[in-house]
């Protein structure tokens, strides 16, 4: 809980989420501890609960978790994740709106190329089953993926390597932009 | 105005102590400023004047509003307006199932029932026809059998031996399981010798702007469907669902609300067990998506949130078994679980022992029965802790039994159970939304920072919501203005979710004023002692906040600094 509480903050202070958006899970066992609807990722403190990762067994704390409880849950069926992060970022968000889902952002930029390979765009409105079935399947050959018009799941063996990976596609995502912003203007 | 549309215009007056029956069309500023339900049944109460309550001039006001009968989503209610024999204060109830609708429909916007039959009797509507009929054979009769005898005439609202007896906490159940729950409504029809109102309708309830109505009506079902405290909580587990989340809140009251770790594994009383051990069955109310109500296999009730919260923990029995056997005995008996369970949290610490599941059964027969130890437990908890010489040991506010959120906890909650017209009671404000699950916004139940504007807020709110007559849960994903809108279809009447809220604040202070009339006070507006002196979970309520916070609240209202609505304030309103 208190790693979950640590990179809450570290999300906001980089600027990966803002206000009450964002998400962040972890895994354990059958279970996972997941933030709580409404709270604010730098003060979660007391706004964490424990629910079943099954997606056939509902729990009554669903009602306070994460709106995107169940993209969640689908994502640690579908994946070997232990960790999701989930953020609003600016650069990730802009990019995904210039492409269509289903389409891949192709990083510039060694690092990125090296962690991300390359970054699905999936579609599916906020905690729909929609956004939940895509992002599931986008993340079983990726560490990262990017909603249209919403922002970043990150996944990760631990919190640190799914932090990792969502700072890593905001960094990828701003790289491209600058870049490919870069070439319009010189062409 | 001339209401034909929503409203039916017609409002039934019958006289039990003359055996007459009229009926009047009411001013139309009246249905236009007070909407119905609550509204218009405070309204007639308050124009009645002082009155005790056992009074054969005490009202029973049963009203519909101008959206009940029609199919608009969770518009099934019906309320029940009276003075409360348990409280002294105004009161109003208001619950499910199918009563509403059929007085709608039978051409009626509002039941008012006066005078004491000298005869026990029923009374048997079928539209126009308006029978008062010997209840000799039904007299004694707890209320499923009550009902079963009368349900083929209509939808059945009835006491059972409790409200016959008058005890304090007895309630009016409508088509057996739904109750007009709270404040000893049952008494007063008791006290009136009348066993039974039985109403059946054979019209419909007209629309202004069907097309309008029927776009209002698919959005309204739309949001509901996305809330997803309708569709992860109330839908599949009913009001159970809560019991988990107050216990991870550490708000559920313990051993009389001396503390919120409890003795025992919680775990049989939380939704999910339910569903494994008992299979319930869902249940709606009329033109009802949400269905939060269970039963079992059998078809038999099963126990709401508040039953469960107050019937398990704060009385230290550990058997939910028992606790589905005492609800059922509440609701056959026709007596309130939430006060039931209070006065036995009080009995627990004066006599600083748990209640065991034999004990539970046995102190709720004998409550409805008004024998032995039950007599004096069924004053409710005010009036036995005082017989005790315990005062300090009464968990209320006005009269009326806290229901399962300790307000250490959820500070606003709090508040407004100090503030409400009619006492202990977290439906009037019903910051169990915001403060616990969130919705529309989440805002920290463990400050009372802004929650004088909050609770005023929704005090008004839920005013005007009780008026329609519209369920609450309801309000997890729909707003005032789609309400506001399927209103203006529905009647012609162009209202706007402003409107809404000022008639809320009408009714408010017409409830206030009403209770200031009884003699209530400032000093009435508060909270039990050991909120503001012992902490649980490292919580308590200061005092000086929660002082400034209520003169804060009064300013808000447009009262002085005592809690009186002023004359500014009234004719604004148009009180």
């Amino acid at each position: 809980m208190q790693e979950l509480i640590k990179y809450g903050k570290k999300i906001v202070d980089a600027g990966l989420a803002h206000s009450h958006f964002g998400n962040v899970s972890k895994r354990v066992g059958d279970q996972m501890l997941i933030s709580t609807t409404g709270s604010m990722l730098d003060e979660l403190e007391g706004q964490i609960v424990t629910v079943s990762i099954d997606p056939a067994s509902p729990d009554e704390l669903d009602v306070i978790a994460s709106t995107e409880v169940n993209v969640h849950r689908a994502i640690y069926k579908a994946t070997s994740a232990l960790a999701i992060l989930h953020g609003h970022s600016k650069y990730a968000v802009a990019m995904s709106m210039l492409y269509k889902p289903g389409e891949l952002i192709v990083p510039e930029d060694a690092e990125s190329i090296y962690v991300l390979h390359e970054i699905p765009v999936v579609r599916g409105g906020v905690g729909s089953d929609e956004l939940a079935r895509n992002a599931a399947t986008a993340l079983r050959d990726h560490k990262g993926i990017v909603v249209q018009g919403h922002g970043t799941f990150a996944r990760g063996a631990t919190v640190d390597e799914a932090y990792v990976i969502l700072s890593s596609v905001e960094h990828a995502c701003t790289v491209k932009y600058l870049v490919d912003g870069a070439k319009r203007i010189s062409v | 105005m001339k209401a034909v549309y929503g409203w039916k215009n017609k409002i039934l007056r019958i006289d039990l102590s003359k055996g007459e029956v009229d009926s009047f069309a009411p001013e139309a500023s009246l249905l236009r400023g007070y909407i119905g339900g609550r509204g218009l049944g405070a309204k007639i109460v308050y124009n009645a004047g002082q009155v005790d309550a056992f009074s054969p001039a005490n009202l029973l006001v049963f009203a519909a509003g101008p959206l009940t009968g029609t199919t608009t989503p969770a518009s099934g209610r019906v309320s029940l307006s009276t003075k409360s024999p348990l409280t002294g204060t105004i009161f109003d109830s208001n619950c499910g199932g199918s009563f509403g609708p059929e007085l709608k429909k039978a051409g009626y916007d509002a039941l008012i029932i006066a005078g004491k039959s000298q005869e026990r009797v029923f009374i048997e509507i079928e539209d126009d026809k308006v029978d008062i009929r010997p209840a000799e054979k039904l007299w004694g009769k707890n209320v499923k059998e009550t009902t079963s005898l009368l349900k083929n005439k209509g939808s059945v609202a009835c006491i059972g031996r409790a409200g016959e007896k008058q005890v304090l906490l007895a309630a009016i159940m409508s088509d057996a399981v739904h109750a007009f729950g709270r404040g000893g409504v049952g008494a007063v029809m008791g006290s009136k010798n009348l066993k039974a109102v039985v109403v059946k309708g054979t019209g419909h309830v007209d629309i202004f702007d069907r097309a309008e109505f029927l776009k209002q009506k698919k959005l309204i079902s739309r949001l509901l469907i996305a809330s997803p405290t309708i569709s992860k909580g109330l839908s599949v587990f009913g009001t159970p669902f809560l019991m988990k989340i107050t216990s991870w809140m550490r708000i559920l009251p313990v051993a009389n609300f001396r503390k919120v770790e409890p003795d025992f594994n919680l775990s049989p009383f939380f939704a999910k067990s339910i569903v494994e051990q008992w299979s319930p069955q869902r249940r709606a109310c009329y033109s009802c998506p949400i269905a939060c109500k269970r039963e079992d296999k059998e078809g038999n009730e099963l126990p709401e949130y508040e039953t469960i919260g107050l019937m398990s923990a704060n009385i230290q029995n550990p058997d939910y078994s028992a606790v589905v056997e005492a609800n059922r005995l509440c609701n056959d008996y026709g007596l309130d679980t939430i006060s039931v369970a209070g006065v036995l949290g009080c009995y627990s610490e004066i006599r600083n022992k748990g209640i065991s599941p034999a004990e539970l059964l046995r102190f709720t027969r004998m409550i409805g029965e008004k024998e032995g130890m039950g007599e004096q437990l069924g004053w409710g908890a005010k009036l036995f802790s005082a017989s005790e010489c315990s005062p300090e040991k009464s968990i209320q506010v006005k009269g009326l039994e806290l229901p399962a959120y300790d307000p250490r906890g959820v500070k606003g909650l709090g508040f407004s159970y100090a503030t409400s017209n009619r006492g202990g009671c977290h439906t009037r404000a019903y910051l169990v939304a915001p403060e616990i699950l969130r919705k529309p916004k989440a805002i920290d139940p463990y400050t009372l920072a802004g929650k004088a504007g909050h609770t005023k807020i929704f005090q008004d709110r839920f005013a005007a919501v009780d008026s329609l007559v519209v369920c609450k849960f309801a309000f997890f994903g729909v707003g005032e203005e789609e309400y506001a809108n399927v209103l203006s279809a529905v009647t012609g009447v162009d209202y706007t979710s402003e409107d809404l809220m000022l008639v809320g604040e009408r009714i408010w202070n017409v409830e206030r004023v009403y209770n200031l009339r009884e003699g209530f006070s400032k000093d009435d507006d508060t909270l039990p002692e050991r909120f503001f002196e012992k902490k649980v979970d490292g919580r308590v309520i200061d005092r000086e906040e929660f002082l400034k916070t209520r003169d804060e609240y009064y300013r808000m209202r447009g009262w002085t600094e005592n809690g009186v609505p002023t004359e500014r304030a009234l004719k604004r309103l148009g009180i």
